[in-house]
């Protein structure tokens, strides 16, 4: 094979065994960040899916305690393992998208020679959401809502929540220009803001402190399901643009 | 893993002694490298769409990387039948990663 054919061939086909030129392992290259973008995408669609859910069995818990029949401190119960089984499902999701976007880095950086600034946004992330859990365990057991001791209601516990929710768009939208270093897809950046937007609302609704009586749950519930709409649609665009994104590297 | 740029002499050498390993002498398994250093595990499906090949040619391919000790693939039983998977090993990350910082330093020397 003459050294030009070899550098314009693409990196596919049954080539023969002997030393690559630095064409072919650019190409190679590309092409292996194209599909990786693809991966990403169909990752990311499922990621969209779970949080969807999430804020759904989160928001809606209540009625589906209500729809099966329990009350009082079963019910509580119930609801608190809904949103836990919900929220550990939607995190482990999350977790696979950094551990990408680790790996991704990782490779980039051999190529890219030194920017590694991963750690910094995945430990700010990682960081935050145990500030955000602890306050809110702590808040929850300090102000708590009577007769119940231990399940969400207390007046300053969901304000404290909403608050700490604010800042993870950004950490997440700067974990999201790391997966897509090209270009972020435009699902990604519709979404963050949807949520980043419901956690303002929901925070004005809750200021000043309240009871969970003094707060209009129909709004906080509108609001909430409108995010769960906005990341269901992100999802389900993600996962047939990253079809054609697929198409587009077979042609 | 990336350093300063280095000298084009050092890094050509460097480049010629990667690609002395006969697992590297292919553009298709250095392509299946990178992808599997950027996914970690693949089906041979996946890896099938990713390079455009044969399943004769791909299965040759994977033998050659797993005689060189960069993949190890796996075959398990699942509802619609068999599926095997490859997955890079750290000498094969290793590799690859070795690989690209060369192939970086000596894009930046010349």
């Amino acid at each position: 094979m003459s050294q030009e054919n070899r550098n314009s061939a693409p990196p596919t086909g049954l080539d023969a065994d002997e030393p690559v030129t630095l064409g072919e392992i650019k190409n190679a290259t590309e092409r292996a960040f194209k599909y990786q973008r693809y991966i990403a995408r169909r990752t990311f669609a499922l990621y969209y899916l779970a949080w969807a859910a999430a804020i759904l069995f989160v928001v809606g818990s209540p009625n589906l305690m209500t729809l099966v029949g329990l009350s009082g401190a079963l019910g509580e119960t119930f609801q608190l393992i809904v949103r836990l089984i919900a929220l550990a499902g939607a995190a482990s999701i999350t977790a696979v998208i950094f551990r990408d976007a680790r790996r991704i880095l990782m490779v980039r950086r051999a190529l890219d020679r030194g920017k590694w600034i991963y750690s910094r946004y995945a430990g700010g992330l990682i960081l935050w959401m145990f500030v955000v859990a602890s306050a809110y365990v702590v808040v929850s057991w300090y102000f708590p809502t009577p007769p119940s001791r231990y399940f969400p209601g207390p007046a300053y516990s969901n304000l404290v929540f909403y608050a700490l929710l604010l800042p993870i768009p950004f950490l997440l939208y700067r974990l999201m220009s790391l997966a897509f270093p090209d270009q972020r897809p435009v699902e990604g950046p519709i979404a963050l803001t949807t949520f980043a937007v419901a956690a303002v609302i929901s925070l004005a609704l809750y200021f000043p402190p309240k009871g969970n009586s003094e707060v209009d749950f129909w709004k906080l519930g509108w609001v909430w399901g409108a995010t769960a709409l906005v990341w269901l649609l992100s999802a389900v665009y993600a996962f047939f643009s990253a079809q054609d994104e697929l198409e587009a590297l077979r042609s | 893993m990336a350093g300063r740029p280095v000298a084009v002499p050092d890094a050509l050498k460097d480049l010629g002694e990667r690609f002395n390993d006969p697992a590297l002498k292919s553009s298709t398994r250095i392509l299946i490298l990178i992808s599997l250093a950027l996914n970690r595990r693949m089906s041979v499906v996946r890896i099938l769409t990713l390079t455009g090949t044969e399943k004769g040619s791909i299965s040759n391919h994977l033998k050659k990387l797993e005689a060189s000790g960069f993949v190890v693939t796996r075959t398990s039983k699942t509802f619609g039948g068999y599926r095997t998977t490859v997955e890079i090993t750290q000498k094969g990350l290793q590799t690859c990663i070795e690989l690209l910082t060369t192939f970086s330093n000596f894009k930046q020397s010349v």
